[in-house]
């Protein structure tokens, strides 16, 4: 009935709020409320409010700035499901009350947008990062003008997938790249599929998915579970071809694994075992190759940060890319001792979230500036793209570093 | 503007509880000069005790079908009168497969004798609606059951009696009364600091409810009664949108009402000697869960977090015959069959009829002194606000628009600093239990945990003389008189917390000495 | 990743041994779920509240564990180990870190609400009673600062004292909340400690010797703030307690994960389901993702009752679910008295032997898992002020135990 079951269902979650007892753990590590007072904090707007919601509609705007990094569930010590009953919140709230900016609807379709974005790759990335483009976004649309706005890369990933001959001797493993490798970040995908080549694995990927996180956070519901359902279907579909489903997103993988039960109530067969086969791909790795990779690996001559997304948290696995890095001889390697960069997936590229999520990077971009490194390493990508921003340093996924340290 | 008048007699009523405080007001509304004396804060006995349920007359309709109009009609005039104590969330009879077969055609026939609108719906659009009952039910009938907010009427009574002349002395303890030639004379009084007074009166309306016997006594005459003790158990979150009640003769563990953002479960029944009985026996909370389980097959699972305990007092009629119950309409004691002139005793009924059952009391007053100024009760509301229904989360949306989330004392309830000030204000209130009454802070499932020091800091700043350590523990002792009951679950944690925060790291000491003792009325 | 011990709770005693356990050559992992219930004290280290007779020469705390009853945690670990234990705490870098105080013998600092709590340890400026008799105290407090109650720690210690003012301030920065962690976060914020100091002393008495400050003063630059403090004031200033969630619990934490993530691994979010046995070992335990962990031997250190560690049943059962250990059940459901409730419900736990393996009903004895701190029974640690001192402790002998189980 709570929490602790494998996939815990809407219900599930709303009924978590008797289970608080007020101690206000998770107040305490909101990066949010920690910044500033217009949030009220997660014990407010999740088990305490929600109390006063299951009685009649409420007029609130405090879900709104909770940025879904999930830091208040992973405190709690009696299994409240906080942060979802928030954005059960927001999507009850977008339902009745307020109908969803524009800004957060164009935010929602990162799929759609590189799509389009992708037919000229070229003026797009001009328009994106012009600044006068920038001013005019701010002012019409909200977009905050200090979003980081990625690159869009055009066809890369997909022409690079075209070259891949499939060998019938090696294992399969399927890959989802998600919205981000296929749009933005190809570098990530292109490192994806030659690791797991040089581990002894062919890579089936389906490109143009998305798994609808932008939406479930910002909830807009409706919409998400289409798209959610395609996912499900089309991953169902290659499963005969593998017993696992890696990403190189901890946000995406944690979305299958957990969210389509906790938000749409996705407890078909199907959709179980899809969430069952998912998994990071840093947590695979480990699992199965972490022998091998310590025989193999090389010394690097970067210094390294690494910096866990919040959200990886909610996986329970601990830091898995830190226990692979930990296999290169010799490794510099610092950790974040930041719980969150601030950006929260698309939250701080809304007009006036922005100075939250600054506000919210200031511990880390401390902490970035004390240990200089040469290199950070993050499993998310909007959080590369805003840390990669704000220091000024390359930011990688941690798979491009364990690759390089291969010398394939 | 007074409408008391100086030329009127002098009535006092002992007993603060709904029936007393309605019938002050009455009496006030009339003319009469009034007082009125409670023992302890006014509803601390079983006004406040009890399931919470402005009742439609419905769960009486086969057994008293007079009684049950006479609710029906009474829940109409309160809801009209005192809209803001009343909230209006309807109820539902089901009959489960144990339950008699032929009960639910007497009680549609009754409920139309009784004028009742009563309509059967559906099972399954019930189970839609209300997802926590059990699949196993069998039929379903609507009735317009609503729910009361028993601490806001009494205290809005107590603010039209004062508005209109009256007197209300709340902890004062009635000593003696003394009387002289079949006539009461006056009533003698000793408030908390040992100070006594004498009130002289004309006429004495005894309101005192299951101590209408111990205060009759003070006069040497009697009150027949029968005490039953009810327990009830409050879980953490409205279970279920409606009032449910079993489709049967009514019976103990049969109502689940929505009380606010609660849900209370009730109730047991317990024939008792001793009105100050407010224990609840582990036992009980055993029963409580098994009845409630038949209707609700998850309730273990969920967090109750209160449980209490109030006695009832129905008036034995002359040929009590145990066998058959008593019944539920209240009596009006006129104790001149026993020689006392001017004294009356009004008891029983419910907390639905106690605005008729006071003005049944006053008018008889009113015919024995010739005195014949109607009853206005019915038609004045009790008092001048929007005349809006209690609307529970209405505190909340208060902070949501004015974003003082920092001015928040009381989290459960979304009481601010700003509230607990005005109220100590407005009524110069310094005890932690009457602004809790008054205000529910701590009235949610953290019991006080939290907000317990805060209102001591508030307190302190009002008043330097209050003894800090006492007033906590007092009121940590209270609150975990009820919520230690319900310790499992969750709970469980809730009360562990609560001993971490004032034992190990405030370092207050729970001892025989200073716990809570079973009457809190004081 | 093979690890040589699970450490399943976030208490105290878990941190404890996974750091023992380090010194002594074997890896952990920290399987959290919350942060742990010495967030919920002041940071000061309560041992036992033991009373010295006015003409006694300064006794130990060895000396009162003789007089506790044989099956209290103390004596079951043995009132030497429990000696090596407290002292290993305090000579070891985490306590120097917070500059933890040991006295050998309890003093006492004020609680949130201004009693005399006895302590045998106190971090760096908590106050002591010591500090305040016969002195001329400032007490400040932020302007509506709802969490810190100077007035009742006034009214408390004003019979100790030469004189006593409050004196309300602004807080650091005025668009933040005023609850302890936002308070924390914003003085760590702070550019120039001095200057905001500086305007503070222009207010304070000029007779005032010890300036008395809410622990809030930073999370993690708290010991350049105090000094900038005590420079500017040419005062004493000392940190009194807030309501908790406290901040003192919270740099303690920081400290003790930091020394864990040295070498190695705290996974978030984890809920332990079950656990996997065969003859009399367990071999792994299985989480909320399904996940089998395995490991050599097994630490649960997750609370008690009062974190969830131990169930109460609606009827008055208690159960240990994972292993269905024996449990002493004092109960509480019949106690007639609120505070004998209470007792029973702290004294009931799991009954172990004096290495503190569960005792099992079938007398299948289990040869490598271990309870510690809240879980186990007989003791109480609101009554007898000593749940520091048993986390410390059992934390540090099931590593001690452990150790010796895995030698041989």
């Amino acid at each position: 009935m709570i929490i602790n079951s494998y996939q815990p269902t809407s219900e599930d979650i709303l009924k978590s709020m008797d289970n608080c007892t007020k101690c206000g753990i998770c107040n305490s590590y909101c990066p949010v409320s920690n910044v500033t007072n217009q949030f009220p904090g997660p014990k407010y707007s999740g088990p305490q409010t929600q109390r006063f919601r299951s009685l009649e509609d409420l007029v609130e705007i405090s879900p709104e700035l909770c940025n879904g990094c999930g830091v208040c569930m992973s405190v709690c010590p009696n299994e409240v499901a906080i942060t979802d009953i928030i954005t059960h919140a927001k999507s009850n709230l977008n339902n009745k009350n307020k109908k969803i900016s524009f800004v957060q609807t164009l935010l929602n379709r990162p799929e759609t947008i590189g799509k389009l974005g992708n037919i000229f790759p070229a003026v797009s990335n001009f328009i994106l990062h012009n600044s006068f483009f920038r001013y005019l976004a701010s002012q019409f649309i909200h977009l905050d003008s200090n979003a980081p706005l990625p690159n869009f890369h055009g066809k890369k990933f997909k022409k690079f997938l075209e070259k891949v001959k499939i060998d019938s001797n090696k294992k399969n493993i399927i890959y989802f790249s998600g919205c981000a490798v296929d749009n933005y970040d190809s570098e990530v995908g292109i490192a994806v599929i030659k690791l797991m080549d040089y581990l002894g694995y062919n890579v089936i990927t389906n490109t143009g998915l998305c798994c609808s996180l932008p939406m479930l956070s910002s909830g807009e519901w409706d919409a998400a579970i289409n798209r959610s359902k395609k996912l499900i279907d089309s991953l169902s579909r290659s499963l005969h071809l593998s017993e696992n489903i890696i990403s190189t997103s901890t946000s995406c993988s944690l979305t299958i694994k957990k969210k389509y039960s906790a938000y749409l109530n996705f407890t078909d067969p199907k959709s179980a075992q899809i969430s069952q086969s998912t998994k990071d791909i840093c947590e695979y790795i480990l699992e199965k190759h972490a022998d091998l990779l310590e025989e193999k690996m090389n010394p690097i001559n970067k210094k390294v940060f690494y910096h866990g997304p919040c959200q990886l948290r909610s996986h329970g696995i601990g830091q898995p890319a830190v226990e692979l890095l930990r296999l290169i001889p010799k490794i510099s390697l610092s950790l974040s001792e930041a719980d969150c960069c601030g950006i929260g997936g698309t939250y701080g590229y809304v007009k006036g979230r922005n100075e939250i999520s600054e506000l919210i990077g200031k511990s880390l971009s401390e902490q970035i500036k004390f240990h200089k490194p040469d290199v950070i390493l993050c499993d998310s990508e909007t959080c590369r793209w805003n840390i990669e921003k704000s220091s000024g340093i390359e930011t990688l996924h941690p798979i491009q570093i364990i690759l390089e340290s291969l010398n394939v | 503007m007074s409408k008391t008048n100086k030329n009127m007699p002098k009535i006092i009523v002992i007993g603060g509880g709904a029936t007393g405080c309605g019938v002050a007001r009455d009496l006030v509304l009339r003319g009469y000069q009034t007082t009125l004396i409670e023992f302890g804060d006014l509803g601390s006995g079983t006004t406040s005790r009890f399931h919470g349920m402005l009742q439609s007359g419905a769960r009486y309709v086969v057994s008293d079908t007079p009684y049950a109009a006479e609710c029906f009609k009474e829940r109409e005039t309160i809801n009209k009168i005192a809209p803001e104590a009343v909230e209006l969330i309807g109820g539902l009879f089901i009959s489960l497969p144990n339950d008699p077969e032929d009960y639910p055609e007497k009680f549609i026939k009754c409920c139309e004798i009784a004028k009742i609108p009563c309509q059967e719906i559906q099972i399954d659009e019930v189970l839609k609606k209300e997802k926590e009952l059990s699949n196993n039910i069998l039929r379903a009938f609507q009735v317009p059951d609503a729910i009361i907010n028993s601490w806001q009427l009494v205290n809005l009574l107590a603010k039209d009696i004062r508005a209109n002349g009256g007197e209300v002395l709340t902890k004062h303890k009635v000593v003696s009364i003394k009387q002289h030639n079949n006539l009461v004379k006056s009533v003698e009084v000793i408030e908390k600091n040992g100070f006594k007074k004498i009130l002289e009166c004309d006429y004495i309306i005894n309101a005192s409810g299951p101590w209408s016997d111990k205060i009759a006594k003070l006069v040497d005459q009697e009150v027949e009664l029968q005490l039953t003790k009810g327990s009830v158990m409050v879980f953490s979150h409205r279970i279920v949108s409606q009032a449910i009640n079993r489709c049967r003769f009514p019976s103990s563990n049969d109502i689940m009402c929505p009380s606010g953002t609660v849900c209370l479960w009730g109730t047991t029944s317990e024939i008792v000697n001793d009105p100050d009985t407010t224990k609840v026996r582990p036992e009980e909370i055993q029963e409580l869960l098994i009845g409630a389980e038949e209707l609700f097959p998850q309730i273990k699972n969920y967090r109750s977090f209160r449980a209490w305990a109030g006695v009832r007092p129905l008036v034995k009629p002359k040929n009590f015959d145990k066998n058959i119950p008593l019944p539920r309409s209240h009596s009006v004691i006129d104790h001149n069959e026993n020689g006392l002139k001017n004294f009356l005793t009004v008891c029983g009924g419910s907390l639905t009829t106690h605005r008729s059952m006071a003005e049944d009391v006053v008018n008889k007053l009113g015919n024995k002194l010739g005195i014949n100024t109607p009853c206005s009760t019915d038609t004045i509301p009790i008092s001048n606000s929007k005349n809006a229904n209690w609307i529970p989360s209405s505190y909340f949306q208060k902070i949501e628009n004015q974003k003082n989330f920092n001015d928040v004392v009381c989290e459960c309830e979304a009481i601010t600093k700003t509230d607990i000030e005005e109220i100590m204000k407005n009524e110069n209130l310094t005890d932690f239990h009457d602004i809790r009454r008054r205000i529910r802070v701590g009235f949610g499932p953290c019991q006080g945990t939290f907000c317990n020091s805060r209102l001591a800091e508030i307190v302190v700043n009002h008043n330097n003389d209050i003894d800090i350590e006492k007033s906590i523990l007092n009121f940590w002792s209270e609150r975990l008189k009820g919520s230690i009951r319900t310790s499992f679950g969750d709970q469980a944690k809730q009360i562990l917390l609560s001993d971490y925060i004032h034992q190990e790291n405030f370092g207050l000491r729970l001892t025989e000495e200073n716990a809570e003792k079973d009457d809190i009325r004081a | 990743m093979n690890t040589d011990v699970i450490i399943v709770g976030a208490e105290l005693d878990a941190f404890i041994a996974s750091i023992r356990l380090q010194e002594l050559g074997y890896s952990s992992r920290v399987l959290a779920n919350g942060k742990g219930s010495y967030l919920y004290s002041s940071g000061n280290i309560k041992v036992l509240d033991f009373k010295e007779n006015n003409n006694s020469d300064k006794k130990t705390l060895p000396f009162f564990i003789e007089g506790l009853p044989t099956e209290h945690p103390y004596k079951l670990i043995g009132k030497d180990n429990v000696e090596q234990a407290i002292e290993w705490f305090f000579n070891h870098q985490i306590s120097n870190k917070l500059r933890y105080g040991y006295f050998e013998t309890n003093t006492f600092t004020i609680s949130p609400i201004g009693l005399k709590i006895p302590s045998y340890g106190l971090y760096f400026n908590q106050i002591n009673f010591e500090n305040i008799y016969n002195k001329d105290v400032t007490i400040i407090k932020f302007q509506n600062q709802k969490d810190f109650h100077a007035e009742l720690i006034a009214q408390s210690i004003k019979q100790y004292v030469n004189t006593i003012e409050i004196l309300n301030v602004v807080q650091p920065d005025t668009n933040q909340h005023l609850d302890s962690s936002s308070l924390a976060v914003s003085f760590d914020n702070l550019s120039s400690p001095d200057d905001y100091f500086i305007n503070i002393n222009k207010k304070i008495n000029k007779k005032t010797s010890v300036v008395i400050f809410p622990a809030v003063l930073g999370l993690n630059k708290y010991m350049e703030i105090i000094r900038s403090a005590e420079k500017t004031f040419s005062k004493k200033c000392f940190e009194a307690p807030t309501l908790p969630p406290s901040i003192p619990g919270i740099r303690l934490n920081k400290i003790l994960e930091r020394e864990v993530l040295k070498k190695n691994y705290i996974h978030r979010g984890s809920h332990i389901l079950k656990a996997n046995i065969e003859n009399n070992k367990c071999l792994s335990v299985v989480d909320n993702f399904k996940r089998i962990i395995k490991a050599r031997a097994f630490i649960f250190a997750n609370g008690g009752i009062l974190m969830g560690g131990i169930k109460v049943k609606s009827n008055g059962e208690i159960v240990e679910e994972i292993f269905d250990s024996k449990i002493q059940n004092n109960n509480h459901g019949k106690c007639e008295k609120s505070y004998e409730t209470l007792n029973a419900l702290q004294t009931s736990g799991v009954l172990t032997d004096n290495k503190l393996r569960p005792i099992s009903k079938s007398n299948n004895q289990l040869e490598n898992v271990f309870f510690t701190g809240r879980n186990l029974s007989n003791w109480n640690p609101s009554l007898e002020l000593s749940g520091e001192g048993v986390s410390i402790a059992s934390g540090w002998h099931s590593a001690n135990n452990i150790s010796s189980y895995l030698h041989d």
